[in-house]
């Protein structure tokens, strides 16, 4: 047995066999037919695990496949011929007899004295075989030497014939092919030791002699083949692995295992092969290592805020081969992950050209394929994409790094964005918002035409709270718990028609593939609300300042002069609000946003693959929008509070200064 | 462009000081001397924004919105023969066709530029149109001679008349008070110019000359300082305090933001500035400061020395003066941390002396340098403080206008003018408004600031207390 060639390629595949076998029956080959035409269409195999079934006769012809094999079903025949008692013949007719008859058994059929009994019945039972009784006994201790050998080739070939079948899998077949190839061999020898007895030099002690080596391999074999059925995939690989492992002391069966193994993972090897070179799932019996979930569509990033494309369009499966142990698994998971974005980026030219150099262990390739792509990635994302360029984009408009565009922008837009949200055509807002993103230093940015505005229809507050409700069944990012009472998630109709456009207004940035993978939906979301917050704030500093100003008009100035202090508790309320905010503005502004800012700066500049890149991004606006308090509503309801306040202040003290009439300033403006 | 900003230099110091503040801004946006923008500034990778001071003609050339006012030629002459100019609008220049000055006279500064009030009204009218949303104005003058205060006076009253809205802010050059100057009848005008000060602009930048002189000479180590020189001081302060203007950052963006929390009453809205380091271009002097840390700069800033004011009679009063407010603008490479922790050693020292009845901290801005101009430090910094000190400049130019009153000097050469043909009531007035406003600023010091606003409300306006109700109930 280990004089075989080991080099031999698989045998056909299960179905093609199949497909020979079937010929010239009618209706077995009707029956193909509808499994073939099942499978045609594409019919998704690995959905629901949904495998199409091998034809009837592969059960109703038990012949076929072996399974007859003390079942019964073939030992009818036998007994019709009941064949005269071995004792009446002389020793040396015994001897030829037995010989027979073992032969066959060894290829797994019952001769007359030799016969099969399955135990636990049915197909899935143990077969073992038996001499009748009347064998010279010391013939019959050496025929008995044969017996598990017969059984052992018969388990072997029995699991052969099983694992064709569909469900299976590629490891499966793998598996079966290469024990049938192993098989073959044995047969071959079988048919030599036939020809020997046929020219009559072979006697049982020479048949014993020359099976005996391949006695134990074919044990090995029959304790796969038990052992094996049910298993499939990684988990069928990682039991050929542990079956080697445990027999490191003995060459011979070791080596038997690990050609076992390394057949059965040849298809495993190509397909982590295809997804770490080219990025591509191929896995039609549902076993492979990556799980993809083609409903996921990559639009979702940029429209859903809770887009699992990224995370869970391509995940591990639970079972992992144990020569992709350690973190190769997670890698070789990354690497065709960074491949397929890289690829529906460039439509197909990013594939990476695979070395003709076959040589080093899997590993070092994955690695060097895993570098390979997250280098392409990374590049693609940074430099194709302007990534650096677009936070800073983003930097400049959510966050206001340069406010000047807002300051012109809430000038033209200021009784838009006064009016109740119904009532503002965002379509207006957006021609304003160009128009002053034009006249702005924002003019220079390349990237300032992806910017559109939007209404949301939710206060601050309950937007976060429909967010993280959002979370609570996800992913838990933020980790702050909201009040209990916090039932009411959703704003009422009547409270968001109450909303002005200060409010609501907030903008929008169009990322395009493959920024959106940092860029996401969720990571804007953010962006959105850190921008909200801190409009609403710009928003009351600068209706105080028009307070301000209107205390500074020159009539009030005299009036201040007649009575030196009237509206005194006034102007230092005023003062004190607007110290408030703008302290509050610089806080978020130079305390939150800037030290944090540069931290993210740092890691880019650090980050190796994009994974890291969109964590480090967001964990900066993680920890923006905590520093900023918009996780601690508590503080957050107290604060919008404090705005309401000094937004009444404010109006107040418009209507006064018209009430007193003595602001009469013949301006045109 | 929004929220523009329009100057009007006044006089001769006024001429002179903003012609500095135009070259500097020049220098800071890579704009040539001509108006045409330098070929390394042409793509606009400073991110700055020009056009809050400057518009763009239909050459592509910038012109400043500046307006260059005096009663005399010979200062506008000269900047019209410099290189620089065809920097100007020309039609933006108004010389008196007699050309013959105020004479130091306050109100023949008033009287003639009442006179030809609707030439110089069209010209800023012309400007105001032709900007978009206009932030307001900054008139630069001195409050001493006769153009400066006395036209300057006039223009805010105008201004005040024709835009209320708009926000005023002045750079108004203080007198030297330690030489006896060659104008004798200084404190008439500086008294008169104050009452519109205190009345007509919203904002003053206090530059006093007595104290640019001291800082040319201690910190610098010029001995003779020449008008250039102090002018230089000027105009840089100008240009650092309109930083946040022209290079947008996250805060104060318009004019109004940046002075609306220095300001809390209407009245007391005269600023201090300070700035550190300080250089000269001309000089080749060792620049005094070399170390710069932010927690250096916002020091250097709060030592006296530096500030270009000079507070009188500091022994007696000087521990009581506190600072009403103060605005850092930062302006360089700074890690924001950094700031944070010098705000804290600031506060743990008690560096700074606040105000008991408001809110008062040090505000900072932080605003980048211009890429085009090469400075020695990494870190400059300007401080605008509101500090009640300054009383004593209004109350040293009382002292000295009472002295010359009480003799009735030259009264004559102001009785001439129409404003003063009914009486010297004006002077009273003014004298009232002046000595109001430092004891306003007095009766910030006390703690019970609000009880002392609000008592002389109640005292004078019982039935207007309950006027806004919503004003005064203390939500804080």
């Amino acid at each position: 047995m280990e004089g075989l060639d080991l080099g031999g390629a698989a045998t056909p595949p299960a179905a093609a066999r199949v497909r020979d076998s079937s010929r010239g029956e009618g209706e077995d080959a009707a029956a193909f037919a509808v499994v073939a035409a099942r499978r045609a269409p594409g019919d998704a195999l690995v959905e629901g695990r949904d495998f199409p079934t091998l034809p009837a006769w592969t059960s109703d012809r038990p012949f076929l496949t072996g399974s007859h094999l003390g079942s019964g079903a073939g030992g009818s025949s036998v007994a019709r011929d009941a064949p005269k008692p071995l004792g009446e013949y002389d020793t040396a007719c015994q001897e030829l007899l037995v010989i027979d008859d073992l032969l066959y058994a060894m290829m797994g059929v019952e001769g007359r004295y030799v016969t099969a009994s399955r135990s636990g019945g049915g197909a899935g039972g143990v077969v073992t075989f038996h001499i009748s009784e009347g064998l010279e006994p010391s013939l019959r201790a050496l025929a008995k030497e044969a017996l598990p050998l017969c059984a052992a080739a018969a388990t072997a070939s029995d699991y052969a014939e099983r694992a064709r079948r569909f469900e299976s899998g590629l490891v499966g077949h793998a598996l079966a092919a290469e024990m049938s190839e192993l098989l073959h061999d044995w047969h071959t020898m079988i048919v030599q030791l036939e020809h020997q007895k046929n020219l009559g030099r072979l006697s049982l002690q020479a048949l014993w002699f020359y099976v005996q080596p391949a006695a134990p391999a074919l044990a090995l074999l029959a304790r796969v083949a038990a052992s094996a059925p049910g298993l499939r995939g990684a988990p069928l690989l990682n039991h050929l692995h542990r079956e080697a492992r445990a027999r490191a002391g003995d060459v011979a069966a070791r080596d038997l295992l690990l050609r076992l193994l390394r057949a059965a993972a040849a298809p495993y090897a190509k397909a982590v092969e295809r997804w770490v070179y080219e990025g591509r799932v191929e896995d039609p019996y549902d076993e492979f290592l990556i799980v993809e979930r083609a409903d996921l569509d990559k639009a979702s990033l940029s429209e859903e805020y809770d887009s699992r494309y990224w995370s869970a369009r391509y995940t591990l499966r639970e079972d992992v081969p144990v020569f992709l142990g350690g973190d190769l698994a997670e890698k070789v998971l990354t690497t065709g992950k960074y491949l397929t974005a890289l690829r529906e980026s460039t439509d197909g030219l990013g594939r990476i050209a695979l070395g003709a150099d076959a040589r080093g262990t899997h590993a070092t390739r994955i690695n060097a394929a895993f570098k390979h792509a997250s280098n392409a990635l990374l590049r693609n994302v940074l430099i194709e994409g302007d990534l650096r360029a677009r936070l800073l984009s983003m930097k400049r408009y959510f966050l206001l790094d340069k406010g000047d565009f807002l300051v012109h922008f809430v000038d033209i837009a200021g009784e838009q964005l006064s009016k109740r949200a119904p009532d503002i055509s965002v379509d207006k807002l957006q021609s304003l918002l160009e128009l002053s993103l034009k006249l702005s230093s924002a003019s220079s940015d390349p990237h300032n035409e992806d910017l559109t505005c939007a209404l949301e229809r939710q206060g601050i507050i309950h937007q976060l709270l429909s967010i993280q409700s959002l979370r609570d069944d996800g992913t838990g990012a933020g980790g702050v718990a909201y009040d209990g009472d916090e039932a009411h998630v959703a704003m009422t109709p009547k409270e968001a028609l109450r909303l002005t456009g200060f409010e609501t207004f907030t903008l929008d940035y169009e990322a395009p593939w493959p920024v959106s993978l940092v860029l996401s939906r969720r990571a804007l979301t953010k962006y959105q609300l850190l921008f909200r917050h801190m409009f609403h704030c710009k928003h009351v500093e600068r209706r105080l300042c028009a307070t301000w100003q209107t205390w500074q008009s020159s009539a009030t100035r005299a009036t201040a002069t007649a009575d030196a202090g009237s509206l005194g508790r006034a102007y230092i309320l005023s003062q004190r609000m607007l110290h408030f905010l703008q302290n509050f503005v610089y806080y978020l502004a130079c305390e939150v946003v800037e030290p944090n800012w540069h931290r993210l700066e740092a890691k880019i500049a650090e980050a190796s693959n994009v994974d890291e890149l969109a964590a480090e991004h967001d964990a900066f606006l993680d920890a923006c929008m905590k520093e900023g308090m918009l996780f601690w509503p508590t503080i957050l309801r107290r604060l919008e509070k404090i705005k309401s306040a000094c937004l009444r202040f404010a109006d107040a003290s418009a209507r006064c200064v018209l009430y007193t009439g003595s602001h009469t300033t013949p301006s045109p403006w | 462009m929004p929220r523009e900003v329009i100057t009007l230099q006044v006089g001769q110091c006024g001429n002179q000081i903003g012609t500095e503040f135009w070259k500097q801004l020049c220098a800071e946006h890579g704009i040539g001397k001509d108006g045409i923008l330098e070929e390394y500034a042409a793509n606009n990778q400073a991110g700055d924004r020009k056009d809050v001071f400057f518009y763009q003609a239909d050459d592509e050339h910038y012109v400043p919105r500046a307006l260059l006012l005096d009663l005399e030629p010979r200062v506008i002459n000269a900047i019209q023969n410099s290189d620089h100019r065809n920097l100007y609008n020309a039609e933006n220049v108004f010389i008196s066709s007699h050309g013959g000055g105020a004479g130091n006279n306050w109100a023949s500064g008033y009287s003639q530029a009442e006179a030809v009030q609707e030439e110089i009204m069209d010209m800023i009218d012309r400007e105001a149109d032709g900007s978009d949303s206009l932030e307001g104005f900054v008139l630069c003058h001195s409050i001493a001679g006769g153009t400066g205060s006395g036209m300057g006076s006039y223009l805010l009253e105008a201004l005040n008349d024709r835009y209320g809205k708009k926000l005023v802010q002045t750079y108004s050059v203080f007198p030297n008070q330690h030489e006896t100057s060659d104008v004798v009848v200084q404190p008439y005008n500086s008294l008169l110019t104050l009452k519109r000060l205190t009345l007509n602009a919203d904002c003053v930048v206090v530059l006093d000359n007595t104290a640019l002189n001291r800082i040319a000479v201690d910190r610098l180590h010029i001995q003779n300082p020449t008008f250039a020189q102090t002018n230089s001081l000027v105009s840089t302060v100008m240009a650092a305090s309109t930083t946040t203007l022209r290079y947008p950052g996250y805060m104060n963006n318009d004019l109004v933001g940046l002075v609306a929390s220095l300001i809390p009453t209407p009245r007391c809205h005269f600023l201090m500035t300070g700035y550190t380091p300080l250089t000269l271009t001309e000089t080749n002097a060792q620049p005094a400061v070399r170390k710069t840390t932010v927690l250096d700069v916002m020091r250097r800033l709060l030592q006296t020395k530096n500030i270009m004011v000079s507070s009188h009679s500091r022994g007696k009063d000087f521990s009581q003066s506190k600072y009403i407010s103060i605005l850092n603008i930062i302006q360089g490479d700074v890690d924001p941390t950094q700031v944070h922790k010098s705000l804290q050693r600031i506060r743990e020292r008690k560096l700074a002396n606040f105000i008991e009845w408001g809110p008062a901290s040090i505000q900072v801005a932080l605003s980048r340098k211009s890429p085009y101009v090469q400075t020695a430090h990494r870190v400059s910094g300007l401080m605008l403080a509101n500090h009640t000190s300054i009383r004593h400049l209004f109350t040293k130019c009382l002292t000295q206008y009472d002295k010359l009153m009480r003799r009735k000097a030259f009264l004559d050469q102001y009785e001439q003018h129409a404003i003063f043909a009914d009486g010297l009531e004006e002077f009273d007035d003014a004298r009232e408004v002046v000595e109001g406003l430092a004891e306003e600023y007095a009766a910030c010091e006390s703690p019970d600031y609000i009880k002392w606003a609000s008592g002389k409300e109640n005292e004078r306006m019982p039935g207007e207390a309950g006027l806004y109700p919503g004003g005064g109930r203390g939500a804080f």
